[in-house]
């Protein structure tokens, strides 16, 4: 009775395994013709987009705050202290570019920043890459390049081809801002830091 | 009830030829086109461009199987016809497509729908058989009709569906999930369809 038990058992898993399997054979290594069959082909044309596609995550709240707070403040200090950096300057790691970019063969692309409205006096924003993050599929040792912001538009990452980063905080190119404001000014309401994704050549 | 049933099978296996397998042509038209439009691109920033994918039209690729010709020195020529209907056998239909580098890690797949296409002949007395040796002259998709990865590999071609007996207008449907690393520009691969017959 158990010998049966174990057959019925085995048929069933054996039952199970060829659902499962694939079923696959060696198309070049065989003459269809003997099996009363045949082979034939066409051609499948594919035509693929230029891909640019680019944000700054965390997606929304990417506002970088570089406010004040009142319990910060001692009369005949800066307003900023960065432990680091010293007095007057405030610095920001928080935010991380993602993007997909599909070129041409051969086309590279790069990475623009400007600023949506001129920089008011007495405040200098630096940026730059300070790392590229984990996952996607892209050339992580692009050239990085340090940008003084204006309205002006500058490349801050250069020459990278074909990938995507994947989606999120810590994936993609790592910003670092540091800003120096040793006045205590504010930015006007509505100012914007722009990125933009472009062919190279 | 033995002995109908026995008698049935007998005198089927008079009618109907499953001893030798008769050599057939494999009919391809139709040459897919897999364009990327706006709304086929990925739209998360980070994201691979192969979690979008697009697909063709339901029919993109048409294939058909019929048994060839017989010359017959008394009777002279038997149809594919006159061959579909006095011969029922079991097919297999596997594909695989040529490599391209240019295309990175992007997938193409293939599908065909539950006894999509048309039998050859459309009407035939194995239809009307009480018992039939390779059941209805159907056809049926692997994967239960959804996508199949077509490998890049000939010796990996695999099966995307069975049939018995002749059959004309399968639709083949593909569908390419495009890796970003793929460049953009127009390409093409070379898709083969392989029939494999067999008498059960």
């Amino acid at each position: 009775m158990r010998k049966i038990q174990y057959i019925i058992l085995l048929l069933v898993l054996n039952i199970f395994s060829n659902i499962s399997a694939q079923e696959t054979i060696d198309a070049g290594g065989i003459d269809p013709f003997i099996f009363g069959g045949d082979q034939k082909s066409n051609v499948a044309n594919i035509e693929l987009l230029l891909i640019m596609i680019l944000d700054v995550e965390p997606d929304p709240n990417n506002t970088v705050d570089f406010g004040v707070y009142h319990g910060d403040l001692e009369a005949g200090n800066p307003v900023f202290t960065h432990p680091t950096h010293g007095r007057g300057t405030v610095s920001d790691e928080s935010l991380w570019i993602n993007f997909t970019y599909r070129g041409y063969p051969g086309q590279q692309a790069n990475i623009h920043v400007r600023s949506n409205m001129p920089v008011p006096g007495g405040i200098k924003i630096q940026i730059h890459i300070k790392q590229a993050g984990a996952g996607g599929e892209y050339d992580r040792h692009p050239q990085f390049h340090s940008v003084t912001l204006s309205e002006t538009d500058q490349v801050i990452v250069r020459h990278f081809p074909r990938g995507y980063t994947g989606d999120g905080e810590f994936h993609g190119f790592q910003i670092r801002y540091h800003k120096e404001n040793h006045g205590g000014n504010s930015l006007p309401p509505g100012f914007e830091v722009m990125y933009e994704i472009r062919p190279a050549n | 009830m033995k002995k109908i049933v026995l008698i049935v099978s007998f005198v089927s296996s008079g009618l109907f030829g499953f001893g030798q397998i008769l050599p057939g042509t494999l009919d391809v038209t139709g040459m897919p086109n897999l364009v990327q439009t706006i709304n086929d691109i990925v739209t998360e920033a980070g994201e691979d461009d192969k979690n979008a994918g697009f697909e063709t039209e339901f029919n993109a690729t048409e294939i058909s199987f019929i048994l060839d010709p017989t010359s017959v020195p008394i009777t002279g020529v038997t149809t594919s016809e006159q061959n579909c209907t006095a011969n029922i056998f079991r097919y297999k239909v596997f594909v695989h497509r040529s490599g391209n580098p240019d295309l990175g890690s992007t997938v193409i797949e293939a599908k065909t729908f539950s006894n999509s296409g048309n039998r050859f002949p459309a009407v035939s007395p194995y239809d009307n058989l009480l018992i039939q040796p390779l059941g209805p002259r159907d056809l049926f998709p692997e994967n239960g009709g959804q996508y199949i990865e077509i490998p890049d590999d000939p010796s990996q071609a695999i099966k995307i569906m069975e049939f018995v007996g002749c059959r004309t207008d399968i639709p083949i449907q593909f569908r390419i999930k495009p890796s970003t690393l793929a460049p953009a520009g127009n390409t093409s691969v070379e898709i083969f369809y392989t029939v494999i017959g067999s008498l059960m």
